[in-house]
């Protein structure tokens, strides 16, 4: 059985020091490389299944140059089999990423693909589900337990809704599950294990050069507005005290324009797209592309 | 006791310190030889028990009893030459020298007719009883330690003194049967005025006891633990080479050791010498806590695979010595400091732990957040290299760098320094004073990482050499005169430890700059403190570096303040339970060691406890809380007191 762990190097920044001169970005000392942890957290995961089935074969998947080299090593030495990379060194969105990760994942075959929740840099949380789509295989999210049926054919995974509710799922195999901390083990290699990693080479996905890098999606920032200035205006003495006191919590006396949808999750995505039609952030142009 | 491990033992130190074991070896040679294959005692023994064996000729015993005396001088010179070795000799060393050099020098001088043929000879005799009766006496004390742990002699000064007089008595009493009232014998000779005449074959034994108590000694030598007779004394000739506390290195991709074909010849040499006299036991922290570790048990177990074989058929030593043993070890050095023979159980802890955590993937998994702390952001608190100047708060420190890099005194900031937000009032004080005193220092800033003692102390030996290397490579970048840290594991490591990696620093121990800050009046502590004040002395500053008297000095310097010493102080301190990595690890077998040492501290009714280590401080506080005394009782830092008194 072969599962791929899609990792992503990462660059956290943990503290906000100020701006670097130089480069007018974060200063560097403000930065470390690593790997995301929920794909740490998805490695611990197949590993977890390869401590009961030795025979699993594990296979790292990167897109993009190798950055923190030391720490793709340690992965390998825990217990991780191989490391592929994809070259591509274009920057890329979770679109695009994950055409470049399904072409390469059609021509491994494997049965399991597990990927982090989402990555703490950027943290869309698409790729996963882009690459279910991609490749045409089920797809659960933020997974913290697996377990695999004795035939292989089948795995159950057990989920976090919030509020301490549990979900648990049967999907048949092979599948894409993206996966939440839970499972975060420490987990640390042995000095074998890591001098064996050390010679690892890394392996290349060759013939993905006719993927089309034509953008297919285009991905608008749209910054929130910012927050309204609260008055500290004297509340109307008109008003009755329930009154006066809300005017002092919210700051106005605007009413906020949020609408709730409810429904069906179809009937919620209908009801977004209106509303971003509405005000303008989708042109028709776009939604017939996406279509 | 595996011959082959013996020989090369032995053959390694010949080729390394040639003179001393060699002198060592003769010595020890000549000290069996000589007394049993003399001629004149085979004649004596012929005369009175009628059977003998062959004797060697006159001229090699005399050769070699020549050569046992030059020995003896050679120890003598040695102890009075080499300094170090000086520093740790007491009386009692020259009197065992004396007691094992005098049968020799006087039988010679008796021998040869030099002056007064009697007088050497009863001379010759007495100082011969009075040695094999030391021998006999320390024998005694042995089995009766070992039938009773708890017995302990050095307290029960009574007891020892009254086996030395029931001992010296049998000797009187058997000489003056033997010999008959001599006027070399004054107590037999009065003693025979009140013993009635005893029978002749009564006579007969006892003419022949100084034979009999030869012989014994003789069976028990080469068996059981009088084995060490050779093994400790060639480890006491090697000991002060070594650095208490100091770990070697490990050369790349071994890790540690689990079977005893691994060990170096030094460990092997240090399981051979343990006698398991218990002194380690009783003075183990990890022990009176009633934890499973008992540190002579380790060199035991070790040994007891020794015995087994050549080390290649044996199984691994974590089938004899548990987990709980090996990670209840404080390192805090108490039982190297108490060994009479200077073996070392916690370098074999260290590398169990090694094995353990480098090679079985077992190192507690209560610690491992910590490790990868150490490995992502290079401190213990995982808080990040951008973070560490945050305790400095306004701008009076200097940081160097590249346009600011030369300072006299470079402060070691350390991870306790700069993220434990209890220390870092105490770097602040430390600051102060510096200041008010006009020494020119600076700070590493955000280039400083962990020191790694904590990841070496848990066997986590790639990433000290990673983290040291790092830090040994930002040191030398700048000029300065010498390193001050507050921290005595950082202390430690930096001075003793970085040597191997390439990282030769003048280190020094705020506390030493302080006194001698305090000495050169620059600065005076102006406001007195009334208080009366207790020490505890940190294992890795006070034991393991020997620095006592700073704390001392400064605590007298201030107006006020009365110092009521604990009864474990200063090499002899009490380890606070959070060194080699026990600050991060689960206490969940026995008491917590810092409890009891702050029980002590509550019981000796003194209102504040001075420490100058942040594992110390943190551990006291804790400890001195939990035992909720009725007094309240104040743990703070050296540093505070001082920077609090010179206002």
């Amino acid at each position: 059985m072969k599962i791929i762990v899609c990792i992503k190097q990462i660059c956290q920044t943990y503290a906000q020091t100020g701006v670097d001169a130089e480069t007018h970005y974060l200063a560097p000392e403000d930065q470390i490389f690593r790997i995301n942890p929920y794909d740490e957290a998805a490695l611990e995961i197949a590993l977890t299944l390869k401590d009961k089935h030795p025979d699993i074969e594990i296979i790292l998947l990167i897109l993009g140059p190798v950055i923190v080299e030391d720490e793709l090593k340690r992965c390998l030495a825990l217990g991780a089999d191989y490391l592929y990379q994809i070259e591509q060194s274009a920057s890329l969105g979770s679109q695009d990423k994950a055409k470049f990760l399904a072409r390469a994942l059609e021509t491994l075959a494997p049965d399991l693909v597990l990927c982090g929740k989402e990555s703490m840099d950027r943290q869309n949380g698409q790729v996963a589900c882009f690459l279910a789509e991609f490749l045409n295989q089920p797809f659960v999210s933020a997974i913290e337990t697996l377990n695999m049926s004795n035939d292989n054919k089948t795995a159950v995974v057990q989920r976090s809704c919030g509020r301490g509710a549990r979900q648990i799922l049967q999907s048949c195999l092979p599948a894409v599950f993206s996966v939440d901390m839970g499972a975060y083990g420490f987990r640390m290699p042995t000095l074998k294990a890591q001098a064996r990693a050390d010679i690892q080479p890394v392996h290349h996905v060759t013939g993905l050069s006719d993927a089309s890098t034509g953008k297919s999606m285009v991905t608008s920032y749209i910054s929130p507005p910012c927050p309204r200035t609260k008055r500290t205006l004297a509340p109307d003495s008109d008003l009755a005290s329930f009154d006066r006191i809300k005017l002092l919590l919210t700051g106005s006396r605007m009413k906020k324009k949020t609408q709730i949808l409810d429904g069906s999750p179809e009937f919620q995505v209908t009801g977004m797209i209106s509303f971003l039609k509405e005000h303008g952030f989708l042109t028709p142009a776009q939604t017939q592309k996406s279509k | 006791m595996s011959l082959k491990y013996s020989l090369k033992s032995i053959l390694h130190w010949t080729i390394k310190r040639p003179v001393m074991t060699v002198a060592t070896l003769i010595f020890h040679a000549g000290f069996i030889v000589i007394p049993f294959f003399l001629n004149a005692h085979v004649i004596l023994l012929k005369t009175t028990w009628g059977f003998g064996w062959p004797s060697l000729p006159e001229s090699v015993t005399d050769a070699l009893t020549l050569l046992v005396i030059i020995c003896c001088f050679i120890f003598l010179i040695r102890r009075l030459v080499l300094r170090n070795i000086n520093d740790l000799t007491g009386a009692s060393n020259y009197w065992l020298l004396l007691l094992a050099a005098a049968p020799f020098i006087t039988g010679f001088l008796a021998h040869h007719h030099t002056d007064n043929y009697h007088f050497w000879l009863v001379f010759h005799i007495l100082s011969g009883e009075i040695l094999l009766v030391t021998l006999l006496l320390s024998i005694g004390l042995f089995i009766l330690r070992y039938l009773n742990k708890k017995f302990n002699y050095e307290k029960i000064i009574f007891h020892r003194f009254l086996i030395a007089g029931l001992m010296g008595l049998c000797l009187v009493i058997t000489g003056f049967y033997a010999k008959g009232p001599e006027w070399a014998w004054p107590v037999g000779s009065m003693a025979s005025l009140i013993l009635p005449r005893s029978s002749p074959g009564l006579q007969f034994i006892l003419n022949a006891h100084f034979f009999l108590v030869l012989a014994g000694a003789a069976v028990l030598m080469p068996s059981g633990f009088l084995r060490h007779v050779s093994a400790s004394t060639i480890n006491i000739v090697y000991w002060p080479k070594r650095q208490m506390g100091k770990l070697g290195t490990i050369a790349k991709g071994k890790t540690g050791f689990n079977t005893i074909a691994s060990l170096s010849w030094k460990q092997l040499l240090d399981a051979e010498a343990c006698v398991s006299c218990g002194k380690c036991i009783e003075n183990c922290p990890a022990v009176i806590a009633g934890k499973p570790l008992y540190p002579e048990k380790i060199l035991q177990k070790i040994f007891g695979q020794i015995k087994q074989g050549n080390g290649k058929n044996t199984e691994g030593l974590n089938t004899i010595i548990s987990n709980d043993e090996i990670w209840s070890c404080t390192t805090c050095m108490a039982c190297v400091h108490h060994c009479p023979v200077y073996t070392d159980p916690v370098d074999k802890i260290i590398d169990l732990r090694r094995h353990q955590t480098m090679c079985e993937n077992a190192l507690p998994k209560e610690v491992r957040p910590m490790i990868r702390n150490l490995e992502l952001f290079g401190d213990t608190h995982g808080k990040g290299p951008a973070h560490r100047t945050d305790w400095i708060q306004d701008n009076e420190v200097a940081v160097l760098s590249r346009d600011h890099f030369q300072t006299d005194v470079l402060l070691w900031v350390g991870c306790s320094g700069a993220f434990n937000p209890r220390y870092t009032t105490v770097y602040r004080s430390m600051v102060r004073i510096l200041i008010h005193a006009g020494v020119e220092f600076a700070v590493l800033g955000k280039k400083e990482r962990c020191c790694g003692d904590q990841a070496r102390r848990l066997g986590q030996e790639t990433v000290f050499n990673s983290l040291a290397k790092n830090n040994i490579h930002e040191i030398k970048k700048y000029t300065f005169k010498k390193i001050v840290t507050l921290c005595p594991h950082c202390f430690h490591s930096l001075k003793h430890e970085y040597p191997d990696l390439g990282g030769q620093f003048d280190v020094m121990h705020a506390s030493e700059l302080v006194q001698s800050l305090i000495k050169e009046n620059k600065i005076t502590p102006r406001y007195p403190r009334k208080s009366l004040l207790t020490i505890h002395d940190p294992c890795y500053l006070g034991r393991v570096n020997k620095i006592v008297e700073p704390i001392r000095k400064i605590s007298r310097a201030i107006d006020g303040i009365e110092i009521k010493e604990l009864e474990h102080r200063r090499e002899n301190g009490f380890c606070c339970g959070a060194g080699g990595g026990q600050m991060w690890l689960h206490d969940s077998i026995g008491r917590h060691i810092n409890h009891i040492r702050a029980e002590q501290i509550v019981d000796s009714g003194a209102d504040m406890v001075v420490t100058a280590c942040p594992y110390c401080l943190t551990m006291l506080d804790d400890g001195i809380n939990a035992a909720e005394p009725k007094k309240p009782v104040e743990a703070v830092d050296i540093i505070e007191m001082v920077a609090s008194s010179i206002g």
